[in-house]
């Protein structure tokens, strides 16, 4: 065979295996579902534990950590290629299946968006089953509401009662709508994890000044904004 | 007949499937009011379902002990509020911290409680059954106990096709029998409407005129509410530290504010005012008229105590007792069908 007719078929056979790969890229997402894990900096946090955090200068145990994240969207280049929204998991890490959120991961993502908390619209459609309904734990009755972020637990330092500290963030209709949306950018060989830095929280949060939170307030919003800050992908 | 309009008729039949009309002997819009507030389009009223509602209002298996019912608090013979107690009490006879309101036009409302605390009427019974001075039960015990309630568990299999009783349907069932409590058709409504024989006397002729210029502000026609929160004047009770509104926004400007309530039935709804301080009309008219001590979030048109003088404030309690609407108590007295519990 002729040398030029030789590399036409090399050529032929590059770009159709090009062709497949790229197509199999796009119609084999990642199945395996998106891991949430909450860590405190470098070490994976475990309720109930306690740690020690150098720049708290304090042992913590965080006993309860709950929240809503929902309307996962993932993007390419800031263009959404998959998104489900209206659709929230409730992730409580004393449960470990509901770390593992079943969402398909598009290989081609390079960001996450999100939304941390139920947002006001889903409010105003009505009591909902799932990891919506009320009977999870996660609502207000008293003042109608989701609680977005549960977290409680035990600063040593703290001089409430069992030294205790909670976090109850809730708020959706001015002027508290707390709710925040989150956009993360995914690094590359990312392992499709998405991470909570307890720890950067705590340290930014003031719980030593304000340790009990438990209405739609400036402080929840600030702590909701501050929470936004301390997620990445890893 | 040609294939066009065989087309046209088929997607006329299909669209009108898709078309959920309410039965107008559940829910209608009274002639002249406005549009709900309430997103009817989320609710498909239907009479078994308002019927099963009005069952759980009335069984106080939703609280912790099952003694305690939405009706302990919500009477219907007073147009669903509670009388004879300036604070609801609930189970153990605990005292809570308000006047349980009445229930009638709540599609027209937009928040609920005298804070304005919930935000739909689907979430509204969430807070008395979790309440410890109301009915002290979780969600969770509440549909366990109906999930094996023989009763419970048919009817909501055949209206809800379901095998687990949830949340969400035990709101949507009372959701739909309380929108239904319309009141529409007291004599004023009549007069209003010119019905035959329908008329005011003299002195509730009197009254109106006095309400219109006075009143009417707040509790604006025809709803008599304007579905929002003020502040009249009234003193704190230091007793119960009752910042209302307040309580709920940390506004200072929604300090000592609480939802309008809706002046029909008032006759039927006494005691009056978010902790029932006024026993009866006089003592509210006495407020509005001599007793008035407005404060800087006071509402604008009550800056001034009205000083009504005797005969005034008789022709006013007079027209107030036209908003009474003995066709909704009649309508809505509650028969038990003790054969098939």
């Amino acid at each position: 065979m002729q040398l030029g007719k030789q590399l036409k078929i090399m050529m032929v056979l590059v770009c159709t295996l090009s062709v497949l790969q790229y197509a199999k890229a796009q119609t084999s997402p990642n199945n395996k579902g998106l891991k949430i894990c909450a860590w405190l900096d470098s070490l994976l946090l475990q309720l109930n534990r306690y740690y020690y955090l150098p720049a708290l200068n304090d042992s913590v145990n965080i006993q309860t950590l709950k929240m809503y994240i929902g309307n996962i969207t993932w993007l390419h280049n800031n263009r959404a290629i998959d998104s489900a929204t209206n659709t929230y998991y409730l992730v409580d890490f004393s449960n470990p299946n509901s770390t593992n959120l079943p969402v398909n991961i598009p290989n081609e993502a390079n960001e996450i968006q999100f939304t941390l908390g139920v947002d006001s619209a889903t409010h105003y459609i009505g009591i909902q089953q799932g990891d919506l309904d009320p009977r999870k734990g996660m609502y207000w009755t008293w003042h109608s509401g989701y609680i977005h972020v549960k977290m409680e637990g035990i600063c040593n330092k703290l001089d409430t009662r069992k030294n205790k500290f909670e976090f109850h963030l809730g708020g959706f209709e001015h002027p508290y709508n707390v709710v925040k949306t989150i956009k993360l950018s995914i690094p590359n060989h990312a392992r499709h994890e998405l991470r909570l830095n307890c720890a950067a929280f705590l340290i930014q949060s003031q719980v030593y000044n304000k340790p009990n939170i438990m209405t739609p307030s400036h402080e929840a919003a600030m702590l909701m904004q501050q929470l936004s800050t301390c997620f990445y992908v890893y | 007949m040609n294939r066009k309009t065989i087309w046209l008729i088929g997607i006329g039949l299909l669209g009108m499937s898709f078309y959920r009309a309410t039965n107008p002997e559940l829910f209608y819009i009274p002639k002249g009011w406005p549009k709900p507030n309430y997103p009817m389009h989320q609710q498909h009223i239907q009479p078994k379902i308002v019927e099963l509602g009005e069952k759980l209002f009335y069984d106080p298996i939703l609280s912790r002990d099952n003694t305690i019912s939405c009706s302990s608090c919500h009477s219907v013979y007073h147009a669903f509020a509670h009388t004879d107690h300036a604070l609801s009490h609930g189970i153990d006879n605990r005292i809570g911290k308000r006047n349980a309101p009445g229930l009638f036009n709540l599609a027209w409302q937009k928040k609920l409680m005298w804070d304005g605390a919930i935000h739909s009427l689907e979430a509204q019974p969430l807070a008395p059954i979790t309440n410890a001075d109301e009915m002290d039960e979780t969600l969770e015990h509440v549909v366990q106990k109906l999930n094996a309630h023989s009763y419970y568990r048919t009817t909501f299999k055949t209206l809800f096709n379901t095998d687990s009783i949830s949340t969400a349907q035990v709101t949507q069932a009372l959701s739909q029998f309380m929108l239904t409590l319309i009141s529409a058709n007291s004599k004023y409504d009549k007069v209003m409407r010119k019905e035959k024989d329908e008329a005011f006397t003299a002195q509730e002729a009197k009254g109106y005129t006095l309400f219109k210029q006075y009143c009417n502000t707040c509790h604006s026609e025809p709803l008599f509410t304007n579905v929002d929160f003020a502040n009249n004047g009234l003193p704190m009770d230091t007793s119960l530290m009752d910042k209302g509104r307040y309580q709920i926004t940390h506004q200072t400007k929604d300090s000592l504010m609480f939802k309008v309530p809706s002046l029909r039935n008032v006759e039927l709804t006494y005691p009056y005012m978010h902790d029932g301080r006024f026993p009866n009309l006089e003592m509210v008219i006495f407020h509005y008229s001599e007793q008035l001590a407005a404060n800087v979030n006071t509402h604008p048109s009550l800056k001034h105590p009205l000083h009504l003088q005797e005969e005034e404030k008789n022709n006013l309690i007079a027209f107030l007792k036209t908003l009474t609407d003995e066709d909704f108590i009649k309508q809505h007295q509650y028969k038990p069908f003790l054969n098939n519990y």
